[in-house]
């Protein structure tokens, strides 16, 4: 749920809603929502701030944001449901409408609320539980950087029924989609269709949008971007791009080319149905209402001798002996927060 | 007296009077008439005279064979001589050897007369002695050492004068001079026959002893028939007078004209290529009698037998001119000694260690059987161990474990003054964290003394994985092209032992294809495997790689392949002694010289 309020006044306005976090076990949810606080902190365009609302939403905050930043390993991944509430404040540009006509940009002070439900991925899925390691003896819950996949015994068998009631009833939602997992199990799409049902059976029921479409903004976020694989893809694609204004020169996929990755991305895959994904998501939400991004928690390898992006050395994450990943130096959080300023900004504005 | 001879003889001497009034020995043999009848008086003077001068002329030649004078009483007309005539005989005996040279100095000649002979040419050597006349021929060696081979049986006096006394010691003395020797005629023709259709390039006549009348006689004679001959009168040696002296042994105690050195190789430590040297035994002038001991060494991790060859120290021109061959154990250290005894020119004679044998094959069977180029080198190596330190405790104790048994094999094959230079270095793993990646992860101790190596060794202990898919084997690289960079200045043979487990890390991070493929972060000091690698081996660095387990196809790509320029191994499969080999610091079965080194 997110609220929109600007600072006092008439023009001030204030909108509620919820931001749902949608994405299979070991999609990084975990990790993305403890890189939001330091990708608030780092943002340049505009000045962000991200406090808690409770006790245990500023403790999810601060041992999380610690567990990235100061101990440098990824966080444990959420065994039991959370429920937490943030606010983001900032600055915020929206049209309003302007009498007798028309509109007009105004930049108004805003808050939003962000009420996070963050479920285990393992609720998402549509099919009876499988064996972690899928057979292989790996673990194919604890891929490149990721979180464990927690203990899926302590899960009941059954989906969520709550979560999938409070995801359906949100406003917006951010969608995790890991290549990585994608080409190990090609099972994405599975944990999409069977959750993007259920929050169709639960929205529609008795009540019908205009173009029987449901009505959520949807932020398809495609995430480790600093992963080589997914990387080398984005450069031989022809998808990277630098920003002049970043002074470390970290590359990024713009936004508008996000979606046509995601595609490419997903024919690398031996396996799976990933590329039904984007027309799914049309199938069942408004063309306008979904954005995709491309993503990167901890972001690339900062060079202190060189002070910007190698690309003969760039990965953030190195394979300890014992087996597990640590974090090899400060994150720097690529379109983190983006997508939930999308979101926040197309809410607040009713579009 | 010879049938030839008919004329009266010399009531003294006893050879033929000659129509001069006195004879050749200082008897008058004629004189004027005196008047008057020959008295007893004067019958008794002229007896005295004659007994006198008789036992005068018999006491010289005596005292030419001995100086002792009752050894020839026996033969000495009118009994032995006083004091006073035997005194007078040894002066007299002086003056008709006078101008004899001494042994030494006749052996001086003689090598001079054979320095002189060109190539093919043949010195003919008449040597005039109390057993008769002996020939021998003389040639130079293509070593330039004298070869002696005697013509023909010596011909012995009682042959060649069958008028001569039967007994030795009055043929001796009628050798010296003493009388009934054989007439001038007789003894001329007899030597002629001896010489006829002899021919020499140079001929060189010995009168030894000399001052014996026949003996000079017959010296003079053959020199005479050999113009341009050289005449050395030699003294009888003065330390053994009356010794007997044995035709042939003057050329049998000749010194030697060059030094003789026992073959050894030599091992460019660059190249490998092998060349014969020799390590000096006998000098030049050592005679026959001579001992020497030279210290001699083993190829390292040859325990086989060795050739002992002695040859001529020289210039050579292709291989050493060899004029014995030997083969001796080789002990179980490193140095060793021989000892030998030169028996004569081209005779050499081992007396120590125990077990020296002939060889069975011919110096130039052996030669051909010597590899010209050998991995081994024997001296003037700097060898660098380069260990990977992280890894299971057991794994990097068996690398820490076959470095050592490498020193320890090192020590046991090399002198002290001899032995490789070595460093032993490891490496704990490269840290991504912030602040400690760029640290030096190489430790250990430069090129020095074993000693020093193994107590390096020593202190470089395990460390644990901190990066899992690679090790700083770039940074041992590294470290190891630093140090062995310098060795060409000192013409020294350069090696690299690598030992480790994983593979090392890449210049740059360099996503594959497959994706899910590992992915190794790059080196933090950006140094090149690749680089370091073709450093390494353009100058010349053999490096050998012991790998826990080398992939199947390391042998033939990636970097276990372009590292192993001198073999690559598997660390449970080998020994220090096969490291070794590969290195170039033991020898090779298959490459064995046979011979020894230079201590």
């Amino acid at each position: 749920m997110m609220t929109m309020m600007n600072g006092g006044g008439p023009a001030s306005r204030r909108a509620m809603g919820r931001i749902g976090l949608w994405g299979p076990p070991g999609s990084g949810k975990t990790t993305y929502l403890a890189a939001l606080n330091i990708a608030v902190l780092q943002s340049r365009e505009r000045q962000m701030r991200l406090f808690g609302t409770d006790d245990s939403s500023t403790d999810f905050l601060k041992a999380n944001t610690a567990q990235l930043t100061r101990d440098r390993v990824f966080p444990q991944a959420t065994v039991v449901d959370q429920s937490l509430s943030w606010v983001l404040s900032m600055d915020q540009e929206i049209e309003v409408p302007k009498r007798p006509w028309g509109k007009r940009s105004v930049t108004v002070p805003v808050e939003i609320n962000l009420d996070l439900l963050d479920a285990p991925g393992r609720s998402f899925t549509d099919l009876p539980a499988e064996d972690s390691d899928g057979g292989d003896g790996v673990d194919d819950s604890r891929l490149f950087g990721d979180e464990d996949g927690g203990d899926f015994d302590d899960l009941a068998a059954d989906p969520s029924q709550d979560v999938m009631d409070q995801l359906s009833g949100c406003n917006g939602l951010v969608l995790l989609f890991d290549p990585t997992r994608e080409w190990q199990k090609g099972d994405m799409f599975n944990y999409f269709q069977g959750t993007l049902l259920e929050i169709a059976q639960r929205r529609m029921q008795g009540r019908t949008e205009a173009d029987g479409r449901l009505p959520h903004y949807v932020a398809v976020c495609v995430t480790k971007f600093d992963h080589p694989d997914v990387y080398r893809r984005a450069r031989r694609g022809g998808y990277r791009s630098f920003s002049p204004y970043d002074p470390y020169l970290f590359p990024r996929v713009p936004d508008e080319f996000a979606e046509q990755f995601f595609v490419d991305l997903v024919k690398e895959a031996d396996r799976g149905n990933a590329e039904l994904v984007p027309n799914a998501l049309r199938a069942f939400f408004r063309p306008e209402r979904i954005q995709f991004f491309v993503t990167s928690a901890i972001g690339f390898h900062l060079n202190k001798r060189a002070s910007r992006f190698q690309e003969q050395d760039f990965m953030n994450v190195v394979p300890r002996g014992s087996g597990d990943f640590q974090i090899r130096g400060p994150i720097h959080p690529i379109n983190v927060a983006e997508p939930l300023l999308w979101l926040g900004q197309h809410i607040a504005e009713g579009r | 007296m010879c049938a030839a001879d008919a004329r009266p003889a010399c009531p003294v001497c006893t050879r033929p009077a000659l129509p001069e009034p006195y004879c050749e020995c200082g008897w008058q043999l004629r004189a004027a008439r005196r008047l008057g009848p020959v008295t007893d008086e004067l019958r008794a003077d002229f007896d005295r005279r004659l007994a006198a001068a008789r036992r005068g002329y018999d006491a010289r030649a005596a005292a030419l064979i001995t100086a002792e004078p009752g050894r020839l009483a026996r033969w000495i007309r009118g009994g032995a001589p006083d004091s006073a005539q035997w005194a007078a005989a040894r002066r007299d005996a002086a003056t008709a050897a006078g101008g004899a040279i001494d042994e030494d100095l006749a052996r001086k000649e003689l090598a001079t007369a054979l320095r002189g002979l060109e190539d093919g040419a043949q010195a003919l050597i008449i040597e005039i002695g109390p057993e008769g006349i002996g020939i021998t021929r003389a040639s130079m060696g293509a070593a330039g050492t004298p070869l002696f081979d005697a013509d023909q049986p010596a011909r012995l006096w009682p042959e060649l004068l069958p008028g001569l006394s039967g007994h030795p010691d009055e043929r001796m003395l009628q050798l010296a001079g003493g009388p009934g020797g054989p007439g001038r005629v007789a003894l001329r023709n007899r030597v002629d026959e001896v010489i006829q259709a002899l021919y020499g390039d140079r001929v060189l006549v010995v009168c030894r002893p000399a001052g014996w009348a026949l003996l000079e006689e017959a010296a003079e004679r053959i020199a005479l028939a050999f113009p341009g001959s050289w005449l050395l009168r030699v003294a009888a040696e003065a330390a053994a007078p009356g010794a007997p002296v044995t035709l042939g042994t003057l050329t049998a105690s000749m010194p030697l004209l060059h030094g003789y050195g026992v073959v050894v190789a030599t091992v460019d430590p660059v190249t490998g290529a092998v060349a014969p040297a020799t390590q000096p035994l006998f000098q030049p002038g050592d005679v026959p009698g001579a001992e020497a001991l030279v210290t001699l060494r083993r190829f390292p991790g040859d325990r086989e037998r060795a050739t002992l060859a002695v040859a001529v120290d020289g210039a050579w021109s292709a291989e050493p001119h060899v004029v014995a061959v030997h083969t001796v154990p080789q002990p179980e250290l490193p140095i060793y000694q021989v000892s030998a005894v030169l028996d004569a020119s081209g005779q050499v004679r081992f007396t120590g260690p125990r077990g020296v044998t002939e060889h069975s094959r011919p110096w130039s069977d052996v030669w051909a059987g010597v590899p010209r180029q050998v991995d081994v080198r024997p001296t003037a190596v700097d060898l660098v161990c380069a260990i990977e330190l992280a890894g299971e405790p057991a794994q990097v104790s068996r690398r820490r474990e076959l470095v050592r048994e490498l020193l320890e094999e090192l020590r046991r094959e090399y002198p002290e003054d001899a032995s490789p230079r070595v460093s032993v270095i490891g490496c704990a793993d490269h840290r991504y964290v912030p602040g400690e990646e760029t640290q030096g992860v190489v430790r250990g101790v430069p090129l020095g003394s074993l000693a020093d190596a193994v107590t390096g060794l020593a202190g470089l202990r395990g460390e644990e994985v901190a990066y899992r898919d690679a090790a700083p084997l770039e940074d041992l690289l590294q470290r190891a092209h630093r140090m062995l960079a310098r060795a060409p200045d000192a013409g020294r043979a350069r090696r690299l032992l690598l030992v480790a487990g994983r593979r090392p890390h890449p210049p740059a991070l360099k996503v594959g294809a497959v994706p899910g493929a590992v992915v190794v972060h790059p080196c933090p000091q950006n140094y090149d495997w690749r680089s370091l690698n073709r450093r390494l081996g353009g100058a010349g660095v053999r490096t050998v790689v012991v790998a826990d387990a080398p992939p199947a196809r390391a042998a033939r790509a990636g970097f276990w392949a372009e590292a192993a320029t001198g073999g690559l191994h598997r660390l449970s499969g080998t020994t220090a002694r096969a490291v070794g080999e590969d290195l170039g610091l033991f020898v090779r079965d298959g490459q064995r010289t046979g011979l020894p080194l230079r201590a």
